[in-house]
This record gives C-alpha cells, sequence and structure tokens, in this order.
C-alpha cells in the first residue's frame, strides 16, 4: 500500500469509518507510520469527519428537543384531535356499529312490527280454528246497498295499493269476482256500505267505512227447530240489517263460556261453510233485508288483519293493505226489548243470565234481529237450588239452570 | 397488543431507512420513562438522562441508516442497553476527572484534557464550516459520515440521479468543506 493507492481509493476515509477489512487496515497502519504526508492528510480526515459527526450529532439531538418540545406543547394545549379521531372511529366500529345493526335487527319499529304481527297471528291462530286464516278472508264483505248505489251489484272491486305505489295516488283496483249465490249467503252475515269502488279511491272507501255506524234494530225470532238446531251452534251469531247506506250490526250471543262474546272471534272458528249453515240454524239470523250482492275482500287484499276485543264486547276489526287502513267497530247491543216479542220463543233457547245482585235476575238472549234482555224479578215462579221457573207474558213457562251464566231455557209448559 | 407494538417496531425501522426525522421524538417519549428511570436510579439526574436516551436514540438510528443493525431485540430494549454502556462509560469519565487526577496529568505533563479541549475547538471550527455550505452539501456530508448512509440511500434522498453522482457531489462538497475551513482559519490567524 502507497500514498498513491491511499489517494485514489480514500483509504484515510474508509479506515476513519472502519471500513477496511482487518489486513487492509494492518497495511495502511504500517504504512502510516513511515508516511508524514500521509500522517497529516490522516489527521486532516479525521478532523473533518469528527467534526461532521459531532455537527450531525448536535443536530440530531436538537431536532430531537424540538420533536419533544411540540409534543409537549401539544399536550399542554389539550386534546390530541388525531387521538381523538381514532377513539371516536374505535368507538363506531366497536359500539355504534355493532348498536346500530343491534338495532335494525332486533329493536327497531319496523321489527317490532314483524314481531308484533307475528305475535298477534300465533295469538289468532291459537284462539281461533285452524281455517281461521281462510275463514278470516271471507269474514269481511261488502255490499253495496241498492239505496245508496240504486241497484245491487254482483261484482265488486276492491282497491288495493301497491306496495310501490307513490303516496296519495290512487290506489289500483282489482277485481274480484264473485258468484252471486255466495253474495247471497254471505250478505247474512256482515254487511257494510261502500261507495262505488269504480268511482273512489281506496281512502275514499276507507273513510267511508270509518264514518259508517253502527246500531242495532228490532228482528223476528225464528221457529223453535231452528232455535233448537242453533243450540249445538257455536257459531256466530252476527245479524245485520242495512238501510239508508248505514252499516247496522247486531252480535250475537255466543254459548262458550269464559269467554268474552265475540261475533266476530265467533265468526273465524269455523270453516266459511260451516259458518253458513250455523247461521242459517241460529235462532238469532235474520234474512238480509238487502239483496244479494256482496263483495269478498281476497286475501291478498288484507295482509294484515288486527282484532282488538274490549271488555264491554266491543270489537273492533283493523284491516291493512299497505298504507290503507279500514277500522270496523262492532258494538254490541244495549237494547232491552218489550218481553211482548219473547211470544214466539222456541222451545229451548241458549240464555245468558247477567245479573244476580239485589236487582234482581236478568236473562238475555239472542232474538232474531237483536239481543233480548228481560228482569226475571217478577215472573220467577219457583225457585229450588239451581233451577228456576218463570213466566213469560204469553203464559209460558221456561226453565233455567242457574248454575252457569251461559245456559239454556227449556220450555215446561 | 404484542402484535401491535412488533408492528409498531417495524415501522420505526422502516421509518428510519426513509429518513423520516419524526421518529426521533417519538422514540424519545416512548422510551424516556423506561431510561430516565434507569439513569436517574444510577447516579444520573434528569439532564443526564435526556442526554443519554438522545444519544442512544442516535446510535439506532445510524445503526438502522447504516443497515447494521439486526432486529434482534426490540428497540427499547436495544436503546436501554446503549442507554447503560454510555452511561457506564460517562461515569468512568467523570471519576477522571476528579481533582486529583486531574492536577497529576497536568504534573506529569500529561495533556490529556488540554488534547480534548483542542480538538472539541477544532470540532466546533468544522461545524462552522459545515454551516456555512450550501444546504444540499451538508446533508449530504451529514449523511455519508454521520449516518454513514451508501451512496444509492444519498442518492435516493437527495433525488442524485444516481450513487455516481451522490459519489462525485461528496468527493466537491468536502474539498469545499475544507475550503471554508481553511478560509476560516486564515481569517482568525488575521485577526489576531
Amino acid at each position: 500500500m502507497d500514498c498513491q493507492y491511499i489517494e485514489k481509493y480514500d483509504v484515510h476515509e474508509k479506515y476513519i469509518l472502519g471500513r477496511l477489512t482487518g489486513e487492509e487496515a494492518g497495511q495502511y497502519e504500517a504504512h502510516l507510520k513511515s508516511c508524514i504526508s500521509c500522517q497529516r492528510e490522516f489527521e486532516k480526515q479525521k478532523l473533518l469527519i469528527s467534526g461532521i459527526r459531532e455537527a450531525g450529532q448536535r443536530e440530531m439531538k436538537e431536532e430531537i428537543r424540538r420533536q419533544v418540545k411540540a409534543a409537549k406543547l401539544k399536550e399542554k394545549r389539550g386534546m390530541d384531535w388525531g387521538m381523538v379521531l381514532k377513539a371516536a372511529a374505535a368507538v363506531l366500529f366497536f359500539v355504534i356499529a355493532p348498536g346500530m345493526i343491534y338495532y335494525y335487527q332486533h329493536i327497531s319499529p319496523d321489527y317490532e312490527k314483524s314481531i308484533a304481527a307475528k305475535k298477534e297471528v300465533k295469538a289468532t291462530d291459537s284462539e281461533i280454528a285452524a281455517p281461521a286464516a281462510g275463514a278470516a278472508d271471507e269474514m269481511v264483505r261488502l255490499q253495496k246497498t241498492e239505496t245508496e248505489f240504486g241497484k245491487t251489484l254482483t261484482e265488486q272491486s276492491v282497491s288495493r295499493q301497491e306496495p310501490s305505489a307513490e303516496k296519495g295516488r290512487p290506489r289500483k283496483m282489482t277485481t274480484v269476482p264473485r258468484q252471486a249465490k255466495e253474495g247471497a249467503e254471505t250478505g247474512k252475515r256482515l254487511k257494510l256500505s261502500v261507495p262505488d269502488p269504480k268511482a273512489a279511491t281506496a281512502v275514499e272507501q276507507r273513510e267511508e267505512i270509518k264514518k259508517s255506524e253502527i246500531r242495532s234494530g228490532p228482528g223476528e225470532p225464528r221457529s223453535a227447530g231452528e232455535n233448537e238446531a242453533a243450540k249445538a251452534s257455536s257459531g256466530p251469531r252476527p245479524i245485520e240489517s242495512a238501510g239508508s247506506g248505514l252499516k247496522q250490526i247486531r252480535t250475537g250471543e255466543s254459548s262458550r263460556q269464559n269467554a268474552p262474546p265475540s261475533p266476530l272471534r265467533d265468526a273465524l272458528r269455523d270453516s266459511p261453510e260451516q259458518q253458513e249453515k250455523d247461521m242459517a240454524r241460529s235462532p238469532g239470523y235474520a234474512e238480509p233485508l238487502d239483496g244479494p250482492g256482496l263483495m269478498t275482500l281476497s286475501r291478498d287484499a288484507i295482509p294484515e288483519m288486527k282484532l282488538r276485543v274490549y271488555p264491554d264486547e266491543t270489537v273492533d276489526l283493523i284491516l291493512k293493505a299497505g298504507k290503507q287502513r279500514v277500522e270496523i267497530r262492532l258494538i254490541p247491543s244495549q237494547t232491552s226489548h218489550n218481553l211482548q216479542e219473547t211470544g214466539q220463543l222456541p222451545e229451548q233457547f241458549p240464555v245468558r243470565i247477567t245479573a244476580r245482585d239485589s236487582a234482581g235476575w236478568k236473562m238475555q238472549w239472542m232474538a232474531p234481529s237483536a239481543m233480548m234482555e228481560q228482569d226475571l224479578g217478577k215472573t220467577v215462579v219457583t225457585r229450588s237450588g239451581s233451577r228456576m221457573m218463570f213466566r213469560l207474558p204469553d203464559s209460558s213457562i221456561y226453565r233455567i239452570d242457574l248454575q252457569s251464566d251461559t245456559t239454556r231455557a227449556v220450555l215446561m209448559k | 397488543m404484542l402484535k401491535f407494538n412488533f408492528f409498531w417496531e417495524r415501522e420505526i425501522l422502516n421509518r428510519i431507512r426513509s429518513n423520516d426525522r419524526t421518529v426521533l421524538g417519538e422514540l424519545f417519549m416512548r422510551y424516556k420513562r423506561l431510561i430516565f428511570s434507569y439513569i436517574q436510579g444510577h447516579g444520573g439526574c434528569e439532564a443526564d438522562a435526556e442526554d443519554m436516551l438522545q444519544e442512544a436514540i442516535i446510535v439506532l438510528w445510524q445503526k438502522v441508516s447504516a443497515g447494521t443493525f439486526t432486529f434482534t431485540a426490540k428497540p427499547g430494549t436495544y436503546l436501554l442497553a446503549v442507554a447503560k454502556n454510555k452511561w457506564m462509560a460517562e461515569m468512568r469519565k467523570r471519576s477522571r476527572f476528579t481533582a486529583n487526577e486531574e492536577a497529576r496529568d497536568v504534573a506529569d505533563g500529561r495533556s490529556s484534557v488540554l488534547d480534548e479541549l483542542l480538538s472539541e475547538e477544532k470540532a466546533g471550527q468544522v461545524r462552522r464550516a459545515l454551516e456555512a455550505l450550501p444546504a444540499p452539501c451538508k446533508k449530504l456530508l451529514l449523511l455519508y459520515y454521520f449516518e454513514e448512509r451508501n451512496m444509492e440511500d444519498i442518492s435516493r434522498i437527495l433525488e442524485f440521479a444516481n450513487a455516481n453522482v451522490a459519489k462525485s457531489k461528496k468527493y466537491q462538497c468536502m474539498k469545499a468543506l475544507e475550503a471554508v475551513l481553511l478560509k476560516s482559519t486564515i481569517k482568525a490567524e488575521g485577526g489576531k
């Protein structure tokens, strides 16, 4: 190794930086001992490099101090918004997002609605016999009265709004054809006056139905045979008579014990065919005042149906189709009738004892067109144990078993 | 958490390699408690601890920049080890500078202290000369001699065309530094 080689390959620098191999370093040190100019160059290089290193070190220390000072100042100033944002993101990710997912999946109003609807369906299913769903579809029948529309329709339309229909837009009309015979039969059940569907929108129909009133009217008793046949029937007793565009509904008496009388619910218990038969046998049955021309709402038209039974036996039937909602209130008759109407009572008929207080005994039964009520206080002939005999104005004597609220009156004489 | 730390440490090394100087402050703040507790527990004051941590960080920086750092330990462990060694050396150095030893050195004719002062003075002159250089020159010299980066790294950081350009630039800057230093020395001697 000579001075030229050292100069050419920067051996001074490499030695100072420790980049020479052991052998090279040994050769360089040996040369350095004998070469004064190389010693001078080495000293110069060493001074420069140490100076640069020291400068670099000072500069880096200063840089660290500056950054630490800035960090401390930032801490003193308050929040580290970067950290706050990170924390917020973490909270959003771990708390809010799962919470929202949980909310929309479990406790959102729509979910609650769907759960409530399911529960109602379950309750209805358990309460009502198997064909209830089908019966429910056929339960609601609408009839257009001649007095309102001038003629009876054998085929009517039910407005139905498609789910995608715009708000406020007239709903799409779907026609549900129906046989006249079926209309005549179903007309015995429930009759609602509705506006002409060809001209009116669903909203108007709903308003019309809401405006309809419920009232009771006089009726005609039926024969004893029919009343006898009605004993076995647990079917519905809704009786109606229509007039002047107003809906008139009278509810019958249920023979079931421990359950509030509910004509609508009773109607849902049996299949439509059975209900028709039951209705025909019912002592409270009355021929429809209007002719045939009933309309049946199909199941598709009523995706949601809700029953609300009140303690006073009032029943609300709420039908929902899309955003359309129809509420029908069925109010039991509170009218007491003259005993003179009892002249054509059958040999046996279902009755209910409604009062056993000091005021005396009261008996209720279903007349063809109304709920009848009779104070038995003045008519009781004899009473022994749970049996009581009472005399009606036509001198006929009936016997009642008092052990239960709902029983039957049997003609004795 | 361990995984997170592992990635953070890896990231720190990558940032040092890419000459991200904001790492310096982060390292200081992160390992401050560790180093300070050691130094202050071994006879040092807060200033000593700060100095030791800074020097340890610089060593880590230099090792990583030069590519001689092997990731066998966490940066925290490495910094603590460096700080320990440096603090031991500092303690030894301080123990040498007791009054008796200093007096004996002067009496014996040994000029270790004076030599050190002289070399510090000379280093100071070089620092000042370095400050007088254009910024790219100063940066290049620091990257090469202080951080001991290779020419490829320097050409990448300073955006030179290639390593040869960086090498020739380094030679020119070294000559410029010598010139400035010579000029300042002549000026200082002429002033006297």
